[in-house]
């Protein structure tokens, strides 16, 4: 099938597109950072540094997308976001979806998360709509899925054992319910049976966060991203 | 027409697939996007300039050292490039246009190295008159892969400065170009082998091959590189 235009790659001329975007993750930007945000690293994309020394680049191996690498000091953490903490949110808390092809280089003595977020704060995740590792957690080398609201947040375990591999990763929102899906398998549904008061009611952007526990560098790379409002 | 799936990513694969690595440059906007492409030239004489054409479908315009050659690509050294494209199984899809003018050359290609270095690489050249050489007059599948020559297209040079859209298939053992969607014939070509390691994809003005007035001029409005 062909189209005359992308936006009728989606909707009808009769329907009003809404907002819509998606990222490549491909170029020659790679950097460092040590304190404050960078903008426009590539495709607009952004990196705060939260804690720590930091780097992140596209990342030179076949399929390798862009990656963020923190310090090797104890709890370094960066983030890849949108730009400002306090705006660039767009997302419609009721009805969005969220798509991305995430890889992760090590399975231990790490935090990590990316989807949609209302911070990219390293504390509560308010407005959350994501997938999480935290090896803290029990089982510790699981994904998780999280959603939260007003700083109170629902997690359960995907059942999936994190590895090194590339997964596609989907989030959706409604109104009545979160979910969350990894390489087109449905793994946690979010609704008010299991999370009440625990699912973003406000704008989000996306971000993908990754904090090492144990003095030892830690690094989360993605190659595509696609956020969109239904 | 009814809409295939709301996400551009279920218009070319199911969720089931882990999409590969893939990008899009449509080249409109106020400037070239610098986070993505770097810039490296040759020669001497004149400034190279990278601008976005104020011309209707005119995307990027590269204008090339009065006798060298200007070339965008990931690779701002050669310590750090960028290469995420298999050399055994890719695509780069071009649509360019060469400006007639004698010792002009545009060539695109995926390449493993930074214009400085020796290495790998395999696409296609468009070139006007240059100093008699073999390629005069000619769009052509080209590469410095052992045992591979050039493969002439049999386009005719009447249509040479032209826009057309390219695009180069890599896979294990054969490289093909194809020039407006021929798939055999006039505007194919077939050649034996592929680059040696990973790559990046280049866009090259030239005027290396002899002096002109101004530099080469050439024009790109779309670029499209992903994994198979």
């Amino acid at each position: 099938m062909t189209f005359p235009s992308v936006h009728e790659m989606f909707d009808p001329l009769t329907t009003v597109r809404k907002q819509h975007t998606w990222s490549w993750f491909s170029g020659s930007s790679s950097g460092s950072i040590s304190g404050g945000t960078t903008t426009g690293i590539l495709d607009d994309w952004s990196i705060t540094n939260n804690v720590g020394s930091n780097s992140y680049g596209v990342n030179d191996e076949v399929d390798g997308g862009f990656k963020i690498t923190t310090g090797t000091a104890s709890n370094c953490v960066l983030t890849l976001n949108n730009g400002n903490n306090a705006t660039h949110k767009w997302t419609d808390p009721t009805n969005c979806v969220w798509i991305a092809v995430i890889k992760q280089f090590q399975t231990t003595n790490q935090k990590c998360d990316f989807g949609l977020r209302g911070t990219t704060s390293t504390g509560a995740t308010n407005n959350a709509n994501h997938f999480k590792q935290h090896t803290s957690w029990s089982p510790s080398d699981e994904w998780f899925y999280e959603t939260s609201q007003n700083n109170t947040a629902k997690e359960i375990s995907t059942g999936v054992t994190v590895d090194t591999a590339w997964h596609t990763f989907k989030g959706e929102q409604s109104s009545s319910s979160c979910s969350g899906s990894i390489d087109g398998v449905l793994k946690v549904t979010m609704d008010d049976t299991n999370a009440s008061g625990k699912r973003p009611n406000d704008r989000q952007q996306f971000t993908m966060q990754m904090q090492n526990l144990s003095g030892v560098s830690r690094s989360l790379a993605i190659r595509y991203v696609e956020v969109y409002n239904t | 027409m009814t809409t295939s799936s709301g996400s551009l990513y279920e218009q070319l694969f199911p969720l089931t697939t882990v999409m590969k690595q893939r990008f899009v440059d449509n080249f409109s906007g106020d400037a070239l996007d610098t986070d993505r492409w770097s810039t490296n030239d040759t020669g001497s004489g004149s400034t190279a300039t990278y601008t976005m054409a104020d011309e209707v479908d005119g995307g990027l315009k590269i204008t090339s050292t009065l006798n060298g050659a200007s070339t965008l690509d990931w690779s701002p050294t050669d310590s750090t490039k960028k290469r995420p494209f298999n050399n055994t199984g890719s695509v780069m899809i071009v649509t360019s246009k060469l400006v007639q003018a004698n010792y002009a050359i545009m060539y695109c290609n995926l390449r493993s190295n930074h214009y400085t270095e020796a290495g790998s690489w395999i696409g296609y050249i468009v070139q006007g008159v240059t100093n008699g050489n073999s390629g005069d007059n000619k769009i052509r599948l080209n590469s410095n892969i052992s045992g591979m020559t050039s493969v002439d297209t049999s386009l005719s040079s009447s249509v040479l400065y032209d826009w057309h859209t390219y695009k180069l298939t890599v896979s294990s053992g054969t490289t093909t170009l194809s020039v407006d969607g021929i798939l055999s014939g006039t505007g194919f070509a077939t050649g034996s082998g592929n680059p040696t390691t990973r790559l990046h994809p280049a866009l090259v003005s030239s005027a290396s091959e002899g002096a002109t007035s101004s530099g080469a001029t050439t024009y790109f409005r779309y670029v499209e590189c992903y994994n198979t």
